[in-house]
């Protein structure tokens, strides 16, 4: 009565690939529909993952608005427990991003897609330039492609190029007097085969620089982590070749530091901007002549300067400024009522980032920016990286 | 080694009192089980929510309890789906586990009914949705299944609201047996004297909560797309018994295998491998409740008060709501030491410790998953569709609701469509579809 069988009869019912085409091929839709969302809102999760909240994605029912949640659970020694009592605590916000509720059919909550940020930055960043690119060669900034482009007569059967063969193969039946397409000799085989390419290669250089100090807070820092995460996605998609990133932290003094340690959280003391553009001014002296590479700066600081230290820095900004294709500054901001009040009476700005706004109507290659939320990191994109200038 | 026969367990089973419906067991794998289980159907028509729950399901194979270990379809004869890695002896406590649910689809009242023919039909359908992918395009085929999706258990198992399907399944047959009379019958209901021609075509039918049903037979569509409301409400009808009796079903068939796996021969090496598994299917779960774990709790406190016949009485009469009123009971809810917990905004904290209201919020968990509406006018503000939502207390999510009447206006109704509720402070509101 009961029967087995072989589950390859299964295979007529190997839907949930398709399922899983047509479930991608909606996220791709998504995805150009909403690249503003993507990088407004998305968060980064990993070095070069963004989790999307596919509210688009959803499947809409009517919901209860609960204000609290309420459940049912097994709680040991309830027996003596009082109502009002704490069971545990809730986990933090900030990282969280909304899960999906077990496996009911049709999906009724909202819920995260993992995207690799490379496919995002292709439908994004098509149409931004880096401003001012010169091809910087040293001698040894050519580099060799090899492209499948051209045709022999020797080759392996995997790489044989049909329409060739088959051309080839009339041809010389044509010139015997049939043209047509039979007998295939060795010599009608035509063979896809690779030509070599001398191409130079972009020199790119980045430097990140971060205001480490007390008064950049954890909204301004995780603003900055955002900022500099796309402007490196940017740098590294438009360019095939690899760029050079260095990282420099400062608050009194600066230093370099590893990737990682650019990104994590800390705890700084006062704030010497001219000790963090010191410290880039040295890497690219050491290491990076202005005339073999295409520099870019980027500054991150809520702009509050030991106003002694304005004057240096801005001498060094100017010098950065002379010698790379943009310096990005990013005056990251605290969007509360209070500063936009600030803002709007003209006094937001400190001494320091009035200078530089100065220095940067002059400049061609100095850019400030505003920034007080992750919404405004496409304006400011365009603004460094816009395609016209 | 010694091999565990399958006729050893079937003869177990019946054995006990159980009659379950004959079992056809595959053994796939798990890109196969985990796609079955993302549609919940075998061969159900391609939809993308379905491809996010295959894609999320395979990611989950390779964490321990996470595993979906089998399937089992309501039908006649069951189709039961293993996953080929697991061992013998775990398949073995699974098929035992699948005889506990064949015997709830085939005697618990609330199946009555259902179509047992579902997992040929399934497929069928899903070649219709495939034709008219290819006559009208996926993209325009997906909105209306996403529309209908909306208000997909918003049905009834009323008669008058299904259209009927010939043997073959035959679409282009089902819009000539709608039964307009029973519908017209139904206008007497509305409390109001000397209704006019039109008052009673306005409310005929009405209110009625089978929002699926209605607009298929009202809607000002074009029959194939008729035809894909009927099948999402096919699913809704036959989901929906499956949906009110979770605990019931769970807690009889982990029940069940336990009782069968104690009865045969196991050698002890093997009794390790299916200890540990049926110890994580039938674990209390923190922060959640186990429906599986719950529900064999009741069972056996059933047993053991009142022996295993009353057990095959209420797997037969009970719903997962009348289950916890009648058999939670006080002793029950100490034992388990259950509580309900709330929120603040920074902890959880002890919601209620007294019995009765700890069962209370766990049956109103159950019962009210969605919140109850119903359509009460076919012709509100000059031919609009007039939603009710059933107010209970809770309100309801502005964003979903407008986004929910504004497919149904755009696939469906092609005229206003207004929801009235409340909030929070039990006022009157009036929400609207957004215009195109």
């Amino acid at each position: 009565m009961e029967n087995y069988d072989d589950y390859s009869a299964w295979d007529l019912f190997r839907r949930g690939q398709i399922d899983q085409r047509k479930h991608l091929k909606i996220i791709e839709r998504m995805i150009k529909e909403n690249i503003t969302d993507l990088i407004t809102h998305g968060k980064i999760i990993t070095g070069h993952n963004v989790a999307i909240p596919v509210k688009h994605l959803k499947q809409w029912r009517f919901m209860y608005d609960k204000s609290s949640q309420e459940g049912t659970t097994v709680l040991p020694d309830s027996g003596k427990k009082e109502k009002g009592d704490i069971i545990g605590e809730k986990p933090q916000e900030g990282g969280e991003g909304s899960r999906e509720g077990g496996c009911e059919g049709g999906g009724s909550g909202e819920y995260e897609v993992v995207v690799n940020a490379d496919k995002i930055a292709e439908y994004l960043f098509e149409n931004m330039q880096l401003p001012r690119l010169q091809k910087r060669m040293a001698k040894d900034s050519v580099k060799e492609e090899y492209k499948m482009d051209s045709v022999s007569k020797r080759g392996s059967i995997n790489n044989l190029q049909k329409r060739r063969t088959i051309y080839q193969n009339i041809r010389r039946n044509a010139s015997q007097g049939d043209p047509k397409f039979k007998d295939v000799i060795d010599e009608d085989l035509r063979y896809k085969a690779h030509s070599v390419k001398k191409v130079p290669q972009d020199r790119i250089l980045s430097i990140f620089i971060r205001d480490r100090s007390a008064s950049m807070d954890d909204f301004k820092k995780e603003l900055t982590r955002i900022l500099s995460f796309w402007f490196n996605q940017f740098l590294q998609y438009k360019y095939s070749t690899v760029v050079e990133r260095r990282f420099v932290l400062f608050d009194t003094t600066g230093a370099e530091v590893p990737e990682d340690d650019f990104y994590a959280v800390s705890e700084g003391g006062g704030t010497l901007i001219s000790s963090g553009l010191e410290v880039a001014d040295k890497i690219i002296e050491r290491e990076f002549p202005p005339s073999h590479y295409n520099i870019y700066i980027f500054l991150f600081t809520d702009g509050d300067n030991w106003s002694n230290d304005n004057e240096n820095a801005i001498k060094l900004i100017n010098k950065l400024a002379s010698v790379s294709n943009l310096v990005g500054v990013c005056q990251v901001m605290n969007s509360n009522p209070q500063a936009l009040f600030y803002r709007k009476l003209g006094s937001g700005d400190s001494d320091f980032i009035k200078n530089v706004k100065e220095s940067a109507e002059i400049t061609e290659s100095l850019e400030v920016a505003d920034v007080t939320e992750q919404e405004e990191i496409l304006d400011v994109m365009k603004q460094f990286f816009g395609g016209e200038e | 080694m010694k091999k565990y026969n399958m006729s050893d367990i079937r003869k177990v089973v019946e054995d006990l009192g159980l009659d379950p419906f004959p079992v056809d067991f595959h053994i796939v794998p798990a890109d196969v089980l985990y796609d079955i289980a993302g549609r919940a159907m075998p061969g159900r028509y391609s939809h993308w929510s379905h491809g996010k729950q295959f894609y999320d399901g395979i990611t989950r194979h390779d964490y321990r309890f996470g595993r979906v270990y089998e399937l089992v379809i309501n039908s006649e004869p069951c189709q039961a789906f293993l996953l080929d890695v697991n061992s013998e002896i775990i398949n073995l406590m699974v098929k035992a586990h699948v005889y506990g649910h064949s015997d709830v689809f085939k005697n618990n009242r609330e199946f009555k009914g259902t179509d047992r023919q579902m997992h040929l039909n399934a497929p069928k359908r899903a070649e219709r949705v495939r034709q008219y992918e290819e006559e009208y395009g996926e993209d325009k085929v997906r909105e209306v299944l996403d529309a209908a999706l909306t208000v997909e258990f918003y049905v009834s198992q009323d008669k008058r609201y299904i259209p009927k399907l010939s043997e073959d399944e035959d679409h282009e047959k089902y819009s000539k047996h709608m039964e307009y009379d029973d519908v017209l019958e139904l206008g007497s209901k509305c409390k109001r004297k000397e209704k006019s021609y039109e008052e009673k075509m306005r409310f005929a039918g009405l209110p009625t909560d089978d929002i699926l049903g209605f607009l298929i037979q009202e809607a000002p569509v074009e029959d194939w797309k008729k035809d894909l409301m009927s099948i999402v409400r096919s699913d809704g009808i036959y989901f929906s018994p499956q949906m009110k009796t979770k605990i019931v079903n769970e807690g009889w068939a982990s029940m069940i295998h336990q009782k069968i796996m104690r009865t045969l021969d196991i050698k002890d090496s093997d009794y390790f491998d299916y200890a540990e598994t049926n110890a994580g299917v039938v674990s209390a779960g923190k922060g959640y409740l186990n429906p599986y774990w719950l529900g064999l709790q009741i069972f056996r406190d059933i047993e053991k008060r009142h022996g295993f016949e009353k057990c095959l009485e209420a797997r037969k009469y009970e719903t997962d709501s009348t289950f916890l009123r009648n058999y939670l009971t006080e002793d029950l809810v100490n034992d388990l030491e259950l509580i309900r917990f709330g929120e603040t905004d920074t902890h959880y904290i002890v919601a209620e410790n007294e019995w009765e209201k700890i069962r209370d919020g766990l049956i109103n968990d159950l019962t009210d998953r969605f919140p109850s509406v119903s359509i009460i006018d076919r012709d509100y503000n000059n031919g609009g569709l007039l939603l009710k939502h059933n107010f209970y207390g809770t309100k309801l999510k502005k964003v979903d609701a407008i986004e929910v009447l504004t497919q149904l206006r755009k696939e469906f109704w092609k005229n206003d469509v207004y929801l009235k509720t409340k909030d929070d402070k039990e006022k009157d509101l009036e929400w609207k579809a957004k215009p195109k």
